[in-house]
């Protein structure tokens, strides 16, 4: 233990030193969380769309099919009004358009006929392009329909209400993503120097003939580090919370318990890079294209998941921050869904043990 | 009584063989020069010695312990300092030698220890900061810590002004007590004229075993014979002698 506190006092001693890993830790989130607010506007593509049809006139079910022969739109049917939550808040679908049992018969009397729109306001843009497709969607297939003769408009009256994100302010999931991208910072970015540079600088050689095991050298790198990250975080939410004033809706204790989580497989991504290269510049480089990029890129908060090409939605599967980010929205927009937090930790969990265990086992005591 | 005990040793890098069945004793309590020319193998065998590197052949007996099987236990009686040494430049004099005091487990009186090395004036400044005699002088300090019962110092004295060196020198044999081995690696023939034992290496393999004295008087002369026993200087080959007499061709 006293071995341990030694390694540990030494490494926060250093990091308290090198002032790159302040900056990471505290300069980084005020620059990123500005950007995010005032500089990053999001587009999306292909949506997944939820139907739910009250309606069982033959004719409102060529509408149903013509939201799933859109190009932009693809569509799954739904029975109740709770498994449409459920996929909003899994990100299965992106909204949903909810057909009342008097669709068709308004129709007929030439009546308007109203189509319930949900959007998903985590996600503002995407939730603007659910509810002018389906506006689309339900106008074009009237023209062709057999009320086309009846049209007095406006015969269908789309109403949307928008779940979570009612003011559709995108800030409010970007600027909280931007604490994914801190924390891959500090996890992989920092962690993948810090073996490293014992190696080039010769420290390790020396601590290799003490009485330093393979669990202290783990551990005196996990530990700084996590102190440091779970530092960072806090000051992020409380940049995100009270300077740009997000609404979170979710609770801070698992707030903060996911975060740990997330930062210990971020931890374990960049030791394992930092203990297999041995090389400092090598390690910065492959930190950033295999847990930076990534991160920024595939995890769903720049570009939406389902409308990247197929290889790349799988891809997705094995990047923390993809887990961490669907965490997040939804914590801070929904106020945080048990089978969400349930699911992302698994994951996180699961990875960030394996992780562990391949940094312990790869940790040399010896020379090669 | 001996504290190494080395028996057909190889190592190789690949096809490259940097210990070639060497065969060695070191005997306690005495201070033995491990000398040789650059890539003679006098690093590889240290980190062998002391378990970082495993042999490809041949068997060790360090102290009892197998360095193959018992680093962790044979790491409890050595101070080993690399040719690198592992100073944290961003700690302080006081906080390098309190942290290896602590990754050692020995407790330790720092004030003796930083008068005796002449740093304590400097205590409190970062290691990065220090004079390279200074930076031997404290990672040297750090290696004695505990007073192993076996010292490597892997050429303490590379890059170090003559009166540093004599430092060093004189570091080692007040701190040690008269049952404390040292293997000391160094290129330095004249450093090694004064050991008790000089153990020359060529190639990988043991050329000279003995005392320094028996194979010269003086550390001149004890230049001379090692030199000649690693095959003697030819002028005409060496690289410096060609550069010298290297004349422009006339254009």
């Amino acid at each position: 233990m006293k071995i341990l506190l030694a390694l540990i006092k030494k490494e926060i001693k250093q990091i308290l030193r090198d002032p790159s890993s302040i900056v990471i830790a505290f300069i980084l989130p005020i620059i990123s969380i500005t950007i995010y607010m005032f500089g990053i506007n999001l587009d999306s593509v292909k949506i997944t769309m939820g139907i739910k049809n009250d309606d069982n006139s033959p004719e409102v079910a060529t509408l149903v099919k013509s939201f799933g022969h859109s190009k932009y739109v693809s569509s799954i049917n739904f029975d109740n009004m709770e498994d449409i939550k459920t996929a909003i808040l899994s990100s299965k679908i992106k909204g949903a358009v909810i057909i009342p049992n008097d669709f068709s018969s308004k129709l007929s009397r030439g009546q308007k006929a109203d189509l319930l729109v949900i959007t998903d306001g985590s996600e503002v843009n995407t939730a603007n392009y659910v509810q002018s497709y389906a506006n689309m969607i339900a106008n074009q297939w009237l023209l062709t329909s057999k009320y086309r003769g009846k049209i007095q408009r406006p015969i269908i009256n789309t109403e949307t209400r928008t779940w979570y994100n009612p003011d559709l302010n995108s800030h409010y999931f970007i600027v909280p993503g931007s604490i994914a991208i801190t924390m891959t910072l500090i996890g992989i970015l920092l962690t993948s120097l810090v073996i490293a540079r014992e190696w080039e600088r010769g420290t390790m050689e020396a601590l290799l003939s003490t009485k330093v095991r393979a669990i202290h050298i783990v551990l005196g790198k996990y530990i700084p580090y996590f102190i440091l990250g779970m530092l960072s975080t806090a000051f992020n939410m409380f940049l995100c919370v009270c300077i740009f004033k997000v609404p979170f809706r979710g609770s801070y204790f698992m707030f903060f318990l996911i975060s740990g989580i997330f930062l210990f497989t971020s931890l374990g991504i960049g030791l394992m890079i930092s203990t297999a290269l041995k090389n400092q510049f090598m390690a910065s480089m492959v930190s950033i294209s295999l847990g930076f990029m990534p991160a920024l890129m595939l995890s769903g908060l720049m570009f939406p998941i389902n409308s990247m090409p197929v290889f790349f939605q799988y891809l997705t599967m094995i990047i923390p921050p993809r887990y961490y980010i669907s965490f997040i929205e939804s914590e801070f927009m929904a106020g945080g869904v048990n089978e969400i937090r349930l699911a992302n930790a698994f994951y996180l969990t699961l990875l960030g043990l394996l992780l562990f265990a391949g940094v312990y086992k790869k940790t040399q005591m010896r020379l090669q | 009584m001996q504290t190494v005990t080395i028996k057909n040793l190889t190592k190789k890098f690949g096809s490259s063989v940097a210990i070639d069945n060497l065969s060695l004793n070191i005997e306690k309590g005495k201070i033995t020069g491990l000398i040789g020319a650059d890539g003679a193998g006098k690093t590889t065998l240290l980190r062998t010695i002391i378990g970082l590197l495993l042999p490809n052949e041949g068997e060790i007996n360090v102290l009892g312990f197998d360095p193959k099987t018992q680093k962790d236990e044979l790491n409890l009686h050595i101070g080993y300092m690399p040719q690198k040494f592992g100073l944290y430049e961003d700690l302080t004099v006081l906080e390098n030698l309190k942290l290896y005091a602590d990754l050692k487990g020995v407790a330790h009186d720092f004030d003796k220890m930083l008068e005796f090395t002449t740093l304590a004036p400097f205590q409190d400044r970062l290691s990065g900061a220090l004079s390279g005699g200074m930076k031997q002088k404290l990672c040297l300090a750090c290696t004695l810590l505990g007073n192993p019962e076996f010292l490597l110092l892997d050429e303490p004295s590379v890059g170090v002004d003559p009166i540093s060196r004599r430092d060093l020198m004189k570091m080692v044999r007040e701190m040690i007590t008269s049952e404390t081995t040292v293997l000391w690696s160094t290129a330095y023939l004249d450093e090694a004229h004064s050991f008790d034992t000089a153990v020359v290496i060529d190639k990988g393999k043991v050329i000279y075993e003995g005392k320094p004295h028996d194979l010269a008087p003086t550390p001149q002369e004890f230049e001379n014979k090692v030199i000649d026993l690693m095959g003697g200087y030819n002028q005409e080959e060496s690289l410096i002698a060609k550069n010298y007499d290297y004349k422009a061709p006339d254009v």
